[in-house]
């Protein structure tokens, strides 16, 4: 079968950040093939280079970011360099690890609708094919919605009805499965499964939780330092599972891991730190026929817990979590954080006792230096400046940021941002953090630091609360956990694996190997 | 930032009117309250607006945030010109020193802040009612180019995402603690002002990834629901020109 990609040798060096900084080099002499209609998996550490690769194919790189490219790639025909990227696009589509970021027009069924719009489709084909590809991802109810009453999970299926929408031969997706549920994933795979057989579609899946790609992907590119080291089968998760795990891939092991919640008392807390007395919210935007944010949920956290906030996409998750520093405030029933009552506090004032950080973490940022973010951050307990500065080194150290210490955070990558707005929180070193999504495009290593400090703040007595779907570390870390389904709470209670593993005698450790892992 | 917008999502019927005929609609509105200064029409005119706004069931809390901006300015457009004009006329109804307000120079500045007024609301007739989406299908109609299109409504919309972006950087400082002070103040406007660059980059590849500098060729760009002239619109239409030329009249033979 021909080949679809074909990429020769592809260098590219973002341009220096000043005047007087190195050009900062992030594919080095990449080379591979792609036959039509498979479907690749792109795996590797943080920072090795995946998603420059997956700008380079759309060709967002080297025609809208600043740099060098070196090197060859044709792609559906199109030599990457010297076609447009709207030329481009009418043969690849790409959903970026920001999906918001992409989104041009005000509602779903308008921008699902652009680029056959762009492409001259006639109008009653547009709405057509709009309505199958919304009912091909399930968001057919979301037609109408205004892109801004989204949630981020709902947001990536949008871009990616978008992306195909004009039934690409190519698509792209560049970490797709950090914000959606399981469902979500499920019928994203479905959709590409569908579009490989009727279309012969060609994808590129970028991602760092490899289930789905053991599963679906017949190649598999390992990316390390900027370089394709390895272009194999799926079976490289079995065959050379040592390596994945060196580099710091996630190599999955049997079937996904489950998620069983002890039933336990949701209102039973000795030392409460956060308490959810019978909530409801509803947003302005929510139509009187749909399910309010949060319906009447009720909860304690213990002090010291670590729960982690379970659900499908736009089950209220990130709603409960904005709740806690008062960005959501509450009309029915009442939040208390550490025998605060939120609805008599600003969000300011929560600061003090409430570490936030949201599913963007871009927009945690203030700007400055990542030294300087972080050191803000530490700043916001009001402690020494020798203490300040002992606490970003400690930041800096856990999340592996040496290299970017002094870049401006608006010139670093995704996941250097999303590491600066989380060691910017952790350093504060609040009572309560709040974390939505915070394990979303790290790398196994990364993610194991990340839990294994929570974990020892837990053990310190800071109360950690996260909304996250990686059944895998909340099985490995979580003490308790919450699940909501349209916004009401239908399990709270200890993750029954730390249940099994108090009555088997087994410590923290043994029940967190598999995450580390 | 998405949602920084002038206009607010609603089903009235100036909503679902074609943009072209509310567009017709502000200009001639425009031009007659700029060129005839009869108090009574100018009032009238208030009103209708108001009426129009009712009827259409726009959120009130719209309408009174453009009283909320254009008050004041009306207020000190008023107060330079009674301070200005002085005692214009024989009726002198208030004297402190020199300054005198007499009956003529109140009616002047009147009629001067009714058609401030008036003309702002008749641009807000189509601005808070007429959706992104519905100023492309008329730009299209038009026969003005997408990107054109597209330029022009972000530019139109300036003032809400610039207020959004604020608001934005606001929340992140007070998520972060950071107390409102004056130095804090000015770095909300320095990272809002970096928020609306990173939003005109982002749209600018967004719109590339989407297809829209597109090589066609000759074929032509669709849109999934093109603008279409409904009979009440050309109703509208033909209402709206009789009464403007029936003003036009009166104007002209002095009425």
């Amino acid at each position: 079968m021909a080949d679809i990609i074909t990429v020769m040798n592809l260098g590219w060096a973002y341009a220096p950040a000043s005047e007087g900084d190195d050009a900062r080099t992030a594919l080095h002499d990449v080379s591979c093939y792609v036959q039509k209609g498979s479907t690749v998996g792109v795996i590797g550490p943080s920072g090795s280079g995946k998603s420059t690769f997956a700008k380079a194919l759309a060709g967002i790189i080297p025609h809208c970011t600043a740099g060098t490219l070196t090197g060859f790639a044709r792609i559906a025909g199109m030599n990457v360099k010297s076609t447009s990227v709207s030329n481009l696009s009418l043969r690849v589509g790409y959903v970026g690890q920001d999906p918001a970021a992409q989104i041009v027009s005000e509602t779903v069924g308008e921008e699902v609708a652009l680029p056959l719009e762009n492409r001259g489709v006639a109008p009653d084909e547009i709405s057509a094919r709009v309505g199958d590809v919304l009912a091909m991802l399930h968001i057919e109810a979301l037609r109408d919605r205004l892109i801004s009453t989204l949630s981020q999970g709902e947001l990536e299926r949008v871009a990616i009805a978008a992306a195909v929408a004009a039934q690409p031969d190519v698509l792209i997706l560049d970490e797709p499965m950090g914000a959606l549920d399981e469902q979500g994933c499920d019928d994203l795979f479905a959709a590409i499964e569908r579009m490989r057989k009727d279309d012969g579609m060609t994808t590129l899946v970028i991602e760092q939780h490899t289930h789905a790609l053991a599963r679906h992907a017949n190649t598999v590119f390992l990316m390390v330092g900027g370089e394709i080291i390895r272009r194999t089968s799926a079976d490289i998760f079995a065959r050379e599972a040592a390596l994945l795990e060196s580099v710091g891939v996630d190599v999955p092991h049997g079937d996904p891991p489950m998620l069983t919640i002890a039933d336990d008392e949701t209102g039973a807390a000795e030392e409460p730190a956060v308490v959810f007395d019978h909530v409801s919210h509803r947003y302005a935007h929510t139509a009187p026929q749909d399910p309010p944010a949060l319906d009447d949920v009720a909860f304690a956290v213990e002090r010291g817990s670590f729960v982690s906030v379970t659900g499908a996409n736009g089950s209220g998750k990130s709603t409960l979590l904005k709740m806690l520093d008062a960005q959501v405030r509450t009309r029915t029933g009442r939040v208390t954080v550490a025998g605060v009552d939120v609805a008599s506090r600003r969000t300011q004032q929560m600061a003090r006792l409430v570490a936030y950080v949201g599913q963007d973490p871009s927009r945690m940022l203030l700007g400055g230096t990542v030294r300087e973010e972080i050191a803000r951050g530490a700043r916001a307990g009001g402690i020494r400046e020798h203490e300040v500065n002992a606490r970003a080194n400690e930041m800096i150290r856990l999340f592996d940021l040496y290299d970017v210490e002094d870049t401006p955070v608006s010139r670093i990558g995704a996941g250097q941002r999303r590491a600066t707005a989380l060691a910017a929180a952790l350093a504060a070193r609040a009572p309560v953090l709040a974390l939505d999504e915070p394990l979303a495009g790290f790398d196994v290593r990364l993610r194991t630091r990340l839990l294994d400090a929570l974990a020892r703040m837990c053990a310190e007595g800071t109360t950690v609360i996260i909304a996250s779907n990686d059944i895998a570390a909340v099985n490995g870390y979580c003490t308790y956990a919450a699940r909501l389904d349209g916004g009401r709470l239908v399990d709270y209670g200890r993750v029954a694996v730390r249940v099994r593993d108090e009555r088997d005698g087994r410590g923290h450790r043994s029940a967190r190997q598999g995450v580390a892992r | 930032m998405m949602n920084g917008r002038f206009c607010t999502p609603g089903g009235g019927w100036l909503h679902r009117l074609d943009t072209r005929v509310k567009v017709f609609v502000s200009v001639a509105l425009i031009v007659l309250c700029a060129w005839w200064s009869n108090w009574v029409f100018l009032a009238a005119v208030l009103i209708i607006e108001h009426i129009l706004f009712a009827t259409d069931r726009t959120p009130a809390k719209s309408v009174a945030s453009v009283w909320g901006v254009f008050a004041p300015v009306c207020v000190l457009v008023a107060v330079i010109m009674l301070l200005c004009l002085g005692g214009d006329g024989d009726t002198v109804l208030w004297q402190a020193g020199p300054w005198r307000v007499s009956a003529r120079s109140l009616a002047s500045c009147g009629i001067v802040v009714l058609k401030i007024i008036d003309i702002v609301f008749a641009v807000m007739l189509t601005v808070l009612t007429t959706s992104r989406r519905d100023w492309i299908r008329a730009l299209s109609a038009w026969h003005v180019p997408y990107p054109s299109a597209s330029r022009f409504v972000d530019r139109l919309n300036w003032l809400p995402r610039w207020r959004q972006a604020l608001r934005e950087a606001r929340l992140r400082q007070e998520i972060r603690g950071m107390r409102a002070t004056p130095v804090s103040r000015m770095w909300t406007w320095s990272i809002a002002h970096d928020l609306m660059r990173r939003h005109s980059d982002n749209i600018v590849v967004a719109e590339r990834l989407r297809g829209v500098y597109l090589d066609r060729g000759s074929a032509k760009r669709t849109l999934m629901q093109p603008a279409h002239m409904r009979p009440v619109d050309w109703v509208v239409c033909i209402v709206a020109v009789l009464l403007t030329a029936g003003i036009v009249a009166m104007i002209v033979l002095g009425w």
